[in-house]
Formats: structure tokens, sequence, C-alpha cells
């Protein structure tokens, strides 16, 4: 009896093993896929799909990077890829893909073709960072700077902030992308990486889409505010001008938070909080500073920041889209869900914008 | 003899289960049109279900659906409700292993056949539902002992993720003010009906004492919420309505910044595999102990029922076998209809067991 239900058993489970075995291919058989570079072909209408290609190696001490780019050009990324599992030898395997770079054409054609494919496809993770590749997505790929020491790398490290924490680089996951695509009242945003020759990227720019394509690049500098704005502890500096001196405060700790004011039907208006603890990091005057310049240089500080904040404000108004998700926000306060949108349609290009800015600087550095 | 802690697993593996598949999927397709007042009207229904069910099946210790029937209703009656009810059951268990087929062969291993995934399941399933019922509610404490702090850690983390977008969430809420939708209804009150599973494991309790009936519309109410708004948080109000597993999406968005492995992913599919299969055993024992009540008593022949139930299991295994052929879509239809069958077989029950309990009283009397 006992015996019996024993051969049953690895009857059973010997089935199941011819059954799983045949599909399974090892890691020296796969060739993994650490970055998508989508641009356009040269026909009209076609995609030229890259490929950056880690080699697996042992030995993590002694790693010498190496990597290889493919490319395709056919009327869709599917069957770019397809014809590139006749380039290399083993099996493609997209799992461990971390970032797609969108070509600085395609995103100003359309986005959201290449976004239905990345969140449709199933081994593509929805972590995936997006990013707008210029000249070209290709161009980013072959960027290969001489502290990377794995494969694209330092493209992943750069955007998920887990190396680098710049004030300047915003990163967009696929499902937020897809979210902001299909939302309404939002507006989607990706960062800008321009290769700077062979070895450099830089990736300090961020691009406004109207759910379709870029409708605007901000610089710089309303880049950091925009990313100021959009999340909270951004780590920065920013200026303060006093007398005839300037000064540098780095942010310690900040916070923003909004509320859009609509009481008054012809004077609808934002009002923006920020809130920001610092240190002083740089003083041109040779003077001491004491606890009332302190003081000073934070309401000068905060005045300067809340001026900037407000022409960036304009700016993104003014161009009409949404980056910030006002409308969502508008819409998710108001129970009149027929009309609100329409309302808020009306509303937007009226707005106006509070900006109250509160820089406290808590500390001078190591010296007076 | 089990203790009453072991009726808490029971409902709250069948709250959990729930995320996977039928009842986000439900919800969300009526966040504009009453999921919110559905799943309200579904925390006070199946709060008064199960306040019901257990009230009733306490007067009959230690006695399963087949004892009750067989000792108050005719047997011409009895034995047809209890095939519906064993049919239900069946495909409660074999709707859980398709969904699950189709998950693993999506998000973790595209390259295995959907054939072999499903042998898998099924040896696993087939094998250990012919344990007995008290050993199975001991396996499902430990089992929810592991998955539980993991179901755990993804929602505190999903929550906690500074890109979770609360407008979407409150934009939803400003949805609220609808009629309850009947669909909603019948996939929110999913998320109670892990009290039926007494129907076969009533056996092996003898006087079940319920004690804060509230921490269990509590718990289903926060597990509904949590179910319906979290993937809205992640993929937005109108996005949303194009995802297929919504919760697996969600798993997949969340990044862990510090441990061995970067995808969410992984840990919920770990968690939610486990327990998904052991629900599935579950409803196939109680599926088989149904059937096999209505075979030829095997009292004292174990090699009788040995046979019986490799037959019941056997054809349980082919069933689920030709269910693979549907798609997608037909699944889902077939889910949504179930949800339905099974409520109204719930409401069924509950009267059923008050008419048999009447019956025993009068006898008595």
């Amino acid at each position: 009896m006992r015996t019996k239900k024993g051969a049953v058993f690895l009857l059973l489970l010997l089935v199941c093993m011819t059954v799983t075995g045949c599909n399974f291919k090892d890691i020296d058989r796969r060739i993994f896929v650490v970055a998508i570079g989508i641009d356009p072909g040269k026909v009209e209408g076609t995609f030229k799909v890259s490929l950056k290609l880690a080699i697996p190696q042992g030995d993590v001490t002694k790693i010498d990077e190496k990597m290889q780019i493919l490319t395709e050009e056919s009327e869709s990324i599917s069957e770019a890829l397809r014809r590139m599992k006749s380039k290399v030898e083993k099996e493609l395997d997209y799992v461990h893909c971390k970032s797609l770079i969108l070509g600085e054409q395609i995103a100003a054609k359309d986005i959201r073709h290449v976004t239905d494919w990345a969140v449709r496809r199933r081994d593509i993770q929805l972590i995936l960072n997006f990013a707008v590749g210029r000249p070209g997505a290709l161009e980013v790929l072959q960027v290969k700077p001489p502290s990377e020491r794995i494969p694209s790398n330092s493209l992943i490290l750069a955007m998920s902030g887990q190396g680098t924490e710049s004030p300047f680089i915003s990163s967009v996951y696929s499902y937020q992308l897809m979210r902001s695509i299909y939302e309404n009242g939002i507006d989607p945003i990706l960062p800008i990486i321009e290769a700077q020759g062979e070895e450099q990227f830089l990736i300090d720019k961020i691009a406004l889409l109207d759910k379709k394509k870029i409708k605007l690049v901000l610089t710089p500098d309303e880049t950091r505010l925009f990313n100021l704005l959009s999340r909270s502890n951004l780590r920065t500096n920013f200026p303060a001008h006093l007398g005839g001196g300037m000064y540098q405060y780095y942010t310690e700790s900040s916070s923003s938070s909004y509320r859009i004011v609509t009481q008054q039907e012809d004077n609808p208006y934002i009002r923006y909080n920020i809130k920001i603890r610092a240190i002083l990091e740089e003083n041109s005057t040779e003077d001491m500073v004491t606890h009332h310049m302190l003081k000073e240089i934070g309401e000068s500080g905060a005045a300067e920041l809340s001026k900037a904040v407000t022409a960036l404000l304009i700016k993104i108004r003014d161009s009409g889209m949404d980056p910030m998700g006002w409308g969502l926000h508008y819409g998710a306060r108001h129970w009149n869900n027929d009309t609100e949108m329409a309302v808020w349609e009306s509303l937007y290009p009226r707005l106006k914008f509070q900006v109250k800015a509160d820089v406290d600087v808590k500390y001078s550095g190591m010296i007076k | 003899m089990a203790k009453s802690r072991y009726f808490y697993c029971l409902f709250l593996m069948n709250t959990l289960i729930n995320i996977i598949n039928f009842a986000p999927r439900e919800l969300i397709d009526a966040r504009f049109d009453g999921a919110q007042s559905s799943i309200l009207v579904a925390v006070a229904t199946g709060t008064l279900f199960i306040y019901l069910f257990t009230k009733v099946i306490n007067k009959f210790p230690g006695q399963g659906l087949p004892e009750i029937f067989g000792s108050a209703l005719p047997k011409l009656l009895a034995a047809p409700l209890i095939f519906v009810y064993a049919v239900l059951w069946y495909m409660a268990g074999a709707l859980i292993l398709l969904s699950f087929v189709d998950i693993t062969l999506r998000f973790i291993s595209p390259d295995t056949g959907p054939y072999a995934i499903l042998f898998g399941f099924l040896a696993v399933v087939c094998l250990c539902s012919r344990i007995d019922s008290l050993s199975l509610l001991y396996g499902l404490e430990v089992t929810l002992g592991i998955t539980l702090p993991l179901i755990l850690y993804t929602t505190v983390k999903a929550i906690i993720n500074p890109d979770f977008s609360w407008d979407a969430v409150l934009q939803v809420m400003t949805h609220s003010l609808h009629a309850p939708d009947m669909n909603s209804i019948a996939a929110a009150t999913f998320t109670f009906s892990g009290y039926i599973n007494l129907a076969v494991f009533n056996r092996v309790f003898h006087g079940l004492k319920l004690k804060h009936i509230w921490i269990l519309s509590l718990e289903g109410f926060l597990v509904l919420a949590i179910c319906f708004f979290v993937p809205i948080g992640y993929h937005g109000t109108v996005g949303i309505e194009r995802h297929v597993y919504t919760w697996f999406t969600t798993a997949d968005s969340i990044r862990i910044e510090a441990f061995l492995i970067e995808r969410m992913l992984y840990i919920f599919y770990f968690a939610y595999i486990t327990l998904s299969l052991v629900s599935a055993i579950i409803q196939w024992h109680v599926g088989k102990e149904l059937l096999l009540s209505l075979l030829p008593s095997t009292a004292k022949k174990p090699k009788k029922k040995l046979r019986q139930e490799i037959v019941i299991l056997v054809l349980f295994a082919a069933g689920a076998l030709a269910l693979m052929r549907m798609d997608q879509y037909d699944l889902n239809m077939l889910g949504v209809f179930l949800l339905h069958i099974r409520w109204y077989g719930e409401l069924l029950l509950i009267l059923l067991l008050f008419w048999c309990y009447w019956i025993v009283r009068r006898r008595r009397a």
C-alpha cells in the first residue's frame, strides 16, 4: 500500500520534471538587456531600436566592463527585437532592463506607442526609468563613463537616486508615465539625458509633455525648482543676496504644499507654501555671520526663491500643461464630478500664484 | 477538535485571497458608478451572513453539511443540493488555480508551458486535499503565519511610497455618491465568504465561540478599501482600467531599495502563490468531502474510500485541464458569473440551514 503510493507520487514528480525541463535556459545561455533606446528609423514611420547588452562575468573584483550595442530598424518595435535575436547567439533577456531612452525625435512626435509597448510587455518591469535622449537614444546608450564598471550602471545609479542625489534629476518610472498619460488633470514629464561625447552625459532638464509629445523644456534652474515643488527633502543650494554680498545656503530639509483657492470666481489662485531648513554654505564677503544676519539671509533667500518659483509657475501655466497635477488635485476636492473638469479648464488660464517661502537658516556652518 | 481561532484563519484566508483577481477588477470597473457604496453594503451584508451562519451552524456541533441535510431533509432533495454545492466549491478552487497559472505565465516564467505549471499545481492540490480537515486547518495557520507579514509589508510599502498618488484616490472618493452596483456587491461580499467553508469544517469545531464579530467586518472593510484604492493610487483613476491583474502590476511598481531583491513583485508572488494553493486545497477538500458523502458509505473500508477519492480528484483535475482552454476574457466572465452564483448560494445555504434547524427542533419537540 505505502510503496504503491510512493511510486505514484514519484511518477507524478518525474512527469512534472520532464515537462518543465525543456524550456528553461540557464544563465550562461542568456544575455541581459540593460537599456533600450528607441529612435525613429530612416524611413518615415519606422523605429530604430538599440539594445545595450551586459555580458555576465564571473569574478566581480576583476570586472572589466563588457558590453555590446545592437541596432535594428523596423516598422514595429517587436519586429526589430525579434530580428535582433538573429544577431546574438544567446537568448535576449529583458527582465533586468532598467532604462528606456526615447530619442528626442520620437518624444517630439508621440510617446504613447512606445509607452504602451513597454507596459504591455510582460517581462519588462514597471519600475523602468523612462527618459528622453538627446541628440538621440543611441548616442546616450553609447556613453561609457570611465567610472562605470557594470554596463549601463551609471545611468541606473544616476536615474534611481541610489548613486548621485542631484537636485536636477527627476526619475519617471513607466507606471508613472502611463498613469499621467491617461489621467485627467495631470500631464507627463520626462527627464532629458544629453550625451556629451563618448564618456559623459548630462541630466539636468525635464521636458513637459501634453500627453503625447514634448511641448516645453525647462532650464536646469527651473528643473531644480520643479523638483523642489514636486518632492520633499531636495538636497540643493539656493542663493541669497544681502547688501553687496552673495550667500549660498544648503537645504537640509525642504517641503512644499499647495492649496487651490477658488472662493472668488474672478480671482482663482494657488497658494504655495515652501518650508526650508538650511545651513549656510558659502559667503562671498569677509563679514562674520551674526544671528541677525542669519535671519536676514533667510529672508532675502526666501524672497528670491518665491520670485523664481512664481516665474516658473506662470511659465508652466502659460504653456497650458499641468505637470504638477493641479487639475487632479482640484477634481479630488470637488464633488461635482460631471462639471468639475470643465470648470477647471476655464479657471486654469486665469490662475494666479502666491508663493510663500519660508527659509530658516539654522547654522552658519563650521565658522561664523 | 479545533479552537475557534481557526475560524478566523479561514476568514482571513478568504479576505486576503480575493485581492488577486476578480474582486479588485469588478470594483475598479465600477469605480465611477458605485463601487464605494457597494463596499459598504458588502461589509454590512457580509457581517450579517457570518453572524447568521455561525449562529445556525452552532446548533449542529460537529456536523458538516451532509450530516445536517441527511438528518433533516428528504434524500431526494438533499443529494442534488449537496452536488450543486460541491460543484460550486470545486469551481472556486479551480478558478484560483487557473488564475494563478495565468499570473505565473505572465509575471514569473513566460518560457514555461502553461500545462507544466498547471500539472505542478494540480499535483500539490490533489495530494493535499486528501489530508483530514483538522490538519488542513493547522497547515492554514502556519501558512498565514508566513505569508501575512509579507502581505502586510507589501501593503505598507505600497502606501508610504512618495509616488503614490493620493489625489487619484481622493478623486475616486468624490465619485462615491452612487447607488451600489450588483457586480461590485457580489465581488466585495466574496471577501467575507470564508465562513462558508464551515459547511465541512464544522465537523471539527464543537461549539464555535465567536467573540468580537466587528473585528471581522473591520478587517474585511480594510482589505476591501486597500484592494480597491491602492491600485488606483499607482495607475491613476483612468489608467487603471487598462491593467489586467491590477494587484500584481501594483506590486511590480513598488521598488525595494535596500534588499537583495529589488522588485516587490517576487515577494508578493511568493506570498500569494502559497496562500492561493492552500486556499485551493481547502476549497477542493470541501468539494471532495461533499461528493464523498453522496457515494456509498466507506466506514471502516479505507481502500474503498481511497478509490473513491482518487476518482473524484482525477475528475477535478480533468475539469481544470478542460477549463484551460478559456482565454483571459472567458475566464473573467466565468469568474464574475461564479461570484454571483456563489452569493445566492450562500443566501440559500443559510436559509436551508435555518429550515433544517426548524425541522430538527420540531421533530425533537
